[in-house]
């Protein structure tokens, strides 16, 4: 082996458990109040409430979830699952704690969930994002993710916006025998 | 240079499409440890995944890193565990690697209160592990199917339907 990495030893990803709920809802919490300030009515961010219990309810319907962790503190999540287009899997989210963004915890959920999307066999990916959120577009652009045609209208907090679609190649479209949860 | 060097010692070649292996513990603390485990393919890969086993333990599957060649790696959480590590690139053809131990690939392991899995179970080969993988699958899908009787199908589909709401818009500000 040439040689090992030397990164910081406090910085880990992994699939989330069930007794990550309440950091996982906490970083969606503070992710979505800084990243849709410019989006969404301050009373429905101040108001936004994750329950801790919708957690569990999403693993055990196969969404999959990994979490970027910074000194044993839960900073950053990505969560995925099939879509709702056969043959496509679905990032369905990353978020990262505004405290901790731009240390890479972003970027390592987006390649770990894209390997994880293929290893359960699907040979594209797809994310829905609103038009808005530039930063995130210019974040799924710059590594390898296209613009699709399709987008959509929705309704989130009595806001009306627009979700664009973003695809990218898996590459293999690994095909195999079902795996065990990733998680 | 001295603890490169001992980690050159400690990795393992694994063969059969991978090259060496080696796994860092870098700190315990309680239950959990972080480890480090990194892994060469010989092959282009596309994605690289660690399958992690030990007795009466969830398996767990682990998306490995591109760290530049044909290196892959990943630094994780784990319960102090001896366990057991089958690497699977993903590629135009997939390979999975032979049963490998976090000891055998170099960790080290605080003295005391760590549980050993020294062999996978007899005939866990290949085609095994796959009706393994299988029997995994269903029985996380008979629980699935337990979960929404109990929950309730109304429920369970209120919650898909706001979770789908709240969390598609697939933001990051990094």
């Amino acid at each position: 082996m040439r040689t090992m990495s030397s990164q910081n030893p406090k910085v880990t990803l992994r699939p989330a458990t069930e007794s990550d709920a309440a950091a996982l809802s906490r970083v969606q919490e503070a992710a979505w109040k800084t990243a849709y300030s410019d989006i969404f009515p301050r009373s429905f961010l101040d108001a936004l409430n994750v329950p801790e219990s919708r957690w569990a309810q999403r693993m055990s319907a196969g969404v999959g979830v990994l979490v970027s962790t910074e000194q044993d503190r839960i900073v950053g999540y990505s969560s995925y699952a099939a879509a709702d287009d056969p043959g496509w899997g679905e990032l369905r989210a990353i978020y990262v704690d505004p405290d901790f963004q731009g240390r890479g915890h972003g970027s390592r959920l987006l390649e770990a969930t894209e390997a994880a999307i293929d290893y359960q066999g699907y040979e594209s990916a797809l994310l829905w994002v609103i038009d808005r959120n530039t930063s995130a577009r210019h974040f799924y652009e710059n590594r390898g993710w296209s613009l699709g045609a399709p987008f959509r209208l929705e309704d989130i907090g009595g806001t009306q916006v627009t979700l664009v679609r973003y695809e990218t190649g898996l590459r293999s479209g690994n095909e195999q025998s079902p795996g065990p949860p990733d998680r | 240079m001295l603890r490169a060097s001992l980690l050159l010692v400690l990795s393992v070649n694994l063969g059969g499409g991978f090259g060496e292996a080696s796994a860092t513990i870098n700190s315990v603390a309680g239950e959990s440890m972080t480890i480090s485990i990194e892994v060469e393919v010989e092959d282009s890969a596309d994605s690289v995944v660690a399958h992690l086993f030990a007795p009466g333990e969830q398996a767990l599957t682990i998306p490995l890193l591109h760290r530049g060649g044909d290196l892959f790696g990943i630094q994780t959480e784990l319960r102090v565990i001896d366990y057991q590590v089958v690497f699977e690139a993903i590629g135009d053809v997939g390979v999975e690697s032979a049963s490998v131990s976090l000891t055998a690939l170099g960790a080290e392991f605080p003295s005391g209160g760590v549980a050993t899995t020294t062999t996978e179970p007899d005939g866990f080969s290949s085609e095994a592990r796959g009706w393994g993988w299988l029997a995994l699958g269903l029985a996380a899908a008979s629980l699935s199917v337990l979960a929404i009787w109990v929950l309730g199908g109304k429920d369970n589909e209120d919650d898909v339907e706001s979770e789908s709401q709240s969390d598609s818009p697939a933001g990051d500000r990094v």
